[in-house]
């Protein structure tokens, strides 16, 4: 027997879905260009470090954009991956040495934690789900504090290696914003080829009706946990790159508060694309700051931003 | 190919199928009908493994191991639903895809690392997605987004999901409900040309004449139980069966 008989095959346009008409590269080229303006308009130092701030902050989001938006999972848990990815580096820098290296500990280190809670908390769906996360956040903020050989004391680190690309050590805010700029691109470019690719399908399937995706074979669960572990991947890279930029981290910077945010910048930006992340960190991150600089209403918003 | 025996569905202390015996040969369409409440949604999700159930089924001899989704679909078993189960912010294209089960090159490796293999393999899905949903009638709609679809259309799509996956057996939960009269004519003529396909076909309808048309033989379901089975005319002549499905008849 074969189904395909049943239809006469007709000449002309091929269909194709419009997730994979769209073209988005030239879309990233075209962000990228226009934030090389960045650092002409803003010189000053205290700019550029906010700039730098959104980028690894924007890179968290996009990732919790595969977690949240395409895959619909409720997780809090972006920030404290974050947090982690932050301390795995910082720890890989001080005991191992380099950048890269703590890079990639921090990376893996983050994605081996979020497999295994992923498979941990499986049975959990929605709400419990999202308050396991809530869970893993508060553990997570006490082993940060707690935990000295591994984080530093009550959590405080300095990082102080910094990036450098065959012997070009980006030592300053303004070669730093580069060396981001050019993290954000890769990150950008991984995502659009995901939005271009079976992926994306198969997260929606499994988001929107998990049992008709099962009835039809798919191994759902590999789905989602797939989608958790990659979105909780790009908050650890954040979390890395926001330590090396920053200098110093302490457990204050990897709060609920901040897992909230994340959620923020994804629902502002819009839940429809990679773009929504990116639009939202850049307001979440900037409105407050630009609050606190405005003649008319800093002085009054300054204390509550 | 398909043989149900003693299959029981008890959610708590109610049988909401209790001891359905039935046998389906090679691309057999046969009616389930019955009230509202007599088990058929649940006799669909017991053979597609959607609900735990007890008794035994087997496809072409093979047990059919119960209670999970998985198993009924290799064994060549899918469904459509009553309440279209489509993806509404995908396109038609893409819910066909669903059903089909090469899953080559759609992992994230190939998302990253063999795009050219991976959109050649995504290339021939729309071919054959594009395909199917001309022969469900659907072929204009193709990169529309199926939650602009109106709920007859979508049972279409579900059929061609359901026929991307080349299955040996349909379950078609009442496809002609919300369907206007040409629709409802294209849908009879798609069910007899997949059943001389030798695609088996289970079809529960309250349109009974619709199930007279497609369906040589009906079982009817009353309160879980199979109350009776045979050639459509003759089981609808069963005075049983017509106090089962249209009100007792006793005054009569």
């Amino acid at each position: 027997m074969n189904v395909t008989d049943l239809i006469t095959p007709v000449k002309g346009a091929v269909a194709r879905p419009p997730s994979f008409r769209t073209r988005r590269l030239p879309y990233v080229a075209a962000l990228l260009i226009m934030l090389t303006l960045v650092p002409l308009q803003f010189p000053g130092a205290y700019e550029l470090s906010i700039a730098n701030r959104t980028i690894t902050y924007a890179v968290a989001a996009i990732g919790f954009y595969l977690v949240f938006g395409l895959s619909g999972q409720f997780a809090f848990s972006q920030a404290i991956f974050f947090g982690l990815g932050a301390y795995a580096s910082a720890w890989s820098g001080r005991t191992l040495g380099g950048f890269w290296l703590a890079l990639v500990v921090g990376v893996v280190i983050t994605a081996l934690v979020a497999v295994v809670f992923a498979l941990l908390v499986r049975k959990a769906d929605h709400f419990y789900f999202a308050i396991a996360t809530l869970g893993l956040s508060e553990i997570g903020l006490v082993v940060f504090t707690e935990w000295e050989s591994f984080t530093g004391s009550a959590g405080q680190v300095q990082v102080v290696d910094d990036p450098s690309i065959a012997g070009f050590v980006f030592d300053s805010e303004l070669r730093m914003f580069w060396f981001l700029l050019g993290a954000l691109a890769l990150v950008l470019v991984l995502t659009a080829w995901i939005e271009r690719s079976p992926v994306r399908r198969d997260a929606i399937v499994v988001r929107d009706h998990p049992e008709v995706a099962a009835s039809f074979g798919m191994p759902t669960l590999k789905v989602q946990l797939v989608m958790f572990v990659l979105g909780s991947s790009y908050a650890g890279a954040a979390g890395a790159l926001f330590a090396h930029d920053q200098g110093f981290i302490s457990p204050s910077s990897f709060s609920v508060a901040l897992g909230i945010n994340i959620f923020l910048m994804v629902i502002l930006g819009g839940l429809g694309s990679m773009w929504g992340a990116v639009i939202g960190a850049i307001f979440v991150v900037l409105f407050p700051s630009g609050c606190a600089r405005s003649p008319s209403i800093g002085s009054s918003c300054s204390r509550s931003c | 190919m398909l043989d149900v025996d003693e299959l029981t569905v008890s959610f708590g202390g109610v049988r909401a199928v209790s001891d359905v015996s039935f046998s389906l040969g090679e691309g057999a369409t046969v009616g389930i009908i019955g009230p509202n409440g007599a088990g058929k949604t649940t006799l669909v999700n017991a053979l597609t493994g959607m609900v735990e159930a007890s008794g035994s089924v087997s496809v072409d001899g093979e047990p059919l191991r119960l209670g999970r989704p998985g198993p009924a679909y290799h064994a060549g078993i899918v469904r459509t639903y009553q309440t279209p189960r489509t993806f509404a912010g995908l396109s038609c294209l893409e819910n066909v895809i669903v059903g089909m089960g090469n899953r080559a090159r759609t992992g994230l490796s190939s998302a990253w690392f063999r795009r050219p293999s991976m959109l050649e393999m995504e290339r021939g899905r729309w071919a054959r997605a594009e395909e199917i949903l001309r022969g469900v009638n659907l072929g204009s709609v193709a990169e529309t987004d199926a939650g602009e679809l109106s709920y007859g259309r979508q049972r279409l799509l579900e059929l061609g999901r359901a026929i991307a996956a080349e299955p040996r057996l349909i379950l078609l939960d009442e496809p002609a409900a919300g369907l206007n009269g040409p629709e409802t004519d294209a849908l009879a003529d798609l069910i007899l040309d997949l059943s001389t396909r030798g695609v088996g076909l289970l079809v529960i309808e309250h349109k009974l004449d619709f199930v007279t048309r497609v369906c040589p033989e009906v079982i009817v379901l009353d309160l879980g139980r199979a109350i009776a089975a045979g050639p459509t005319q003759e089981v609808f002549r069963d005075p049983q069966v017509m106090d089962a499905y249209l009100g007792t008849s006793a005054d009569a």
